[in-house]
């Protein structure tokens, strides 16, 4: 047994609910942040789809599905602070996953605040393909599937790459916010142990994990955005 | 075989209606190559996205290859749109994916086999002259490589007619000439129609057959290019044969304007006439091009005092050329 005594690692917060919480924290991150994924993408191209375009005509239906989409569900959950969101959500989680309380149920108000978000992304990196680019798709005989599937995502895709790194970073934040009303993960740990039991070591040390999380995150974020960027 | 019927595009801004384009018509046969020149704001741009259906026409018809795309419901506007290569100015590539890849794209949206689409790829990028970048990707050719590429992916489903929208406005001199060439080669190789959209005279004198003059979204003139360079007071011909604007003309007599073509244009024609009418006759400018395997020549001469200039412009008119007065001129401006 390496000698303990006196440093952090001696502290039995540390040594026992450390790498619980990390645990507990990539799981909020993970099932929310897949979540995210598999429902705000399609919800950002529908926006890109049915959005104003700069040129000819938008169609009544693309107007409704747009104005519903985009001001009514989009900017209604993200004008609502996270904090207020989560706790506004507990009753809902209950009835969804049948507990308020772990990374579970904490995964519910973090998907639906993470969504809007992220199709807000996917919806703006959709925007900065070249018009040109779709246009030339088109005139070749594209149908829409085609071109939004072989055209407008593969070239997009380096930059919703960026958007994904974006909002599993921004998770991970939420995270922490989460854990204080039972998601558990580092926020909690930080919370009562850091703050209310006023040990600073706890406190210090989950910040430490949390910034080295967030680089992990941000570098192979980074790392698979060069890889297939071929612009 | 391309046929426009009076087409008309009208955009609507808040409360102000601009008509883009008014009226056009025009024709292309299979086997040649037919010029749009204007400036820009003319119309051209709005002309290419209504040929390709990408803005709908206010009204007239498209008709491309016995097709009318204006009155094509959405899957028969596909499959017409797949007997048409439209090359773009910027080329338009898709940055994701590899040469190759790019070229494959009509082909695989047609779902071709696989056999036959390898096939097709190679045999356009030799064409073109980029079978070693097969495997690059867009970024890593230059503005003449990718445009090379933007025609072998027009090409790729065999189209019937081909649209250039200011296919070398973004290259330097040289690649312009390298694309201009094998736009012919095209066209002697496949019996394409082929239209040519540009503001660069350049490119009319070398390589259309014919040629239309677009300004304000009308065409103002139209025609074989050897005919709108033979009218002495066209626009086309004034462009085309242009006799840059000179200052300190006073004084040097009476200004006559002289185009020729043909065998005519090779002959003395000034040194005969100045023997004709028993006066010395100067050549202030002039402009001798070779166009459509003709050659022009539009010289601007000075009558001395005491000559008539009447008599000049008979004896000119006597030995085949068309010959005016400078001053009676209407459009001694360059359109472009």
């Amino acid at each position: 047994m390496i000698p303990l005594e006196g440093t952090w690692l001696n502290n039995p917060a540390i040594q026992k609910a450390l790498w619980p919480a990390v645990v507990e924290t990539l799981q909020m991150v993970g099932i929310s942040g897949l979540a995210t994924l598999v429902l705000g993408l399609p919800l950002g191209i529908l926006l890109f789809l049915t959005r104003r375009g700069s040129k000819g005509p938008h169609p009544v239906p693309n107007r409704v599905t747009y104005f519903v989409f985009s001001s009514v569900i989009v900017n209604i959950i993200r004008s609502i602070p996270y904090a207020v969101l989560m706790v506004a959500l507990m009753k809902v989680t209950e009835r969804v996953v049948g507990t308020s309380i772990g990374p579970v149920a904490a995964s519910v108000s973090l998907s639906i605040a993470a969504i809007p978000f992220f199709a807000r992304l996917v919806e703006s990196s959709l925007r900065d393909v070249h018009v040109g680019k779709l246009d030339a798709a088109i005139a070749m005989g594209s149908t829409k599937p085609q071109w939004v599937t072989k055209v407008l995502l593969p070239e997009a895709l380096p930059s919703l790459v960026a958007c994904v790194t974006t909002t599993i970073v921004t998770l991970v934040g939420y995270s922490a916010m989460a854990g204080l009303i039972g998601g558990g993960g580092l926020g909690r740990l930080a919370y009562n142990y850091g703050h209310q039991r006023n040990q600073p070591d706890v406190m210090i040390l989950t910040v430490i994990v949390l910034i080295v999380l967030v680089q992990a995150i941000q570098w192979i974020g980074d790392r698979i955005a060069k890889a297939i960027d071929h612009r | 075989m391309i046929t426009v019927t009076d087409l008309t595009k009208v955009y609507t801004r808040g409360t102000q209606t601009v008509r883009a384009l008014d009226g056009v018509s025009l024709t292309v046969p299979s086997g040649s190559i037919h010029g749009i020149i204007g400036h820009s704001g003319a119309g051209k741009s709005t002309l290419v996205r209504c040929l390709t259906m990408l803005d709908t026409p206010t009204s007239g018809t498209v008709t491309i290859n016995g097709v009318d795309l204006t009155a094509a419901r959405a899957d028969a506007l596909r499959s017409a749109r797949r007997r048409i290569g439209l090359v773009f100015q910027q080329a338009n590539l898709f940055d994701s994916r590899t040469i190759e890849s790019n070229v494959a794209y009509p082909l695989e949206i047609v779902r071709a086999d696989a056999t036959h689409r390898r096939q097709k790829v190679a045999e356009l990028l030799r064409l073109v002259g980029l079978s070693d970048a097969a495997t690059a990707y867009p970024a890593q050719l230059s503005g003449g490589m990718r445009q090379r590429v933007g025609i072998a992916r027009a090409l790729a489903t065999d189209p019937d007619v081909l649209l250039f929208d200011e296919p070398t406005s973004a290259l330097d001199p040289r690649t312009t000439d390298e694309i201009l060439d094998l736009i012919v080669k095209l066209r002697s190789e496949t019996e394409l129609a082929v239209l040519v959209i540009t503001h660069e005279m350049h490119v009319v004198k070398r390589i259309c057959d014919s040629v239309s003059l677009l300004e304000g979204g009308r065409i103002l003139e139209s025609g074989p290019l050897t005919d709108v360079v033979s009218r002495l007071d066209g626009r086309l011909s004034q462009a085309l044969l242009g006799i840059p604007p000179q200052a300190d003309l006073q004084g040097k007599g009476t200004l006559v304007d002289v185009l020729s073509s043909g065998p005519a244009a090779l002959q003395p024609v000034v040194a005969h006439v100045s023997s004709a009418v028993g006066g010395e006759i100067a050549i202030l400018a002039g402009s001798i091009e070779h166009l459509a395997g003709t050659t022009f020549s539009h010289l601007r001469l000075a009558v001395p005092e005491g000559v008539d200039p009447q008599k000049v412009l008979a004896e000119l008119r006597a030995l085949g050329a068309d010959a005016q007065l400078t001053s009676t001129l209407t459009h001694l401006e360059q359109v472009a």
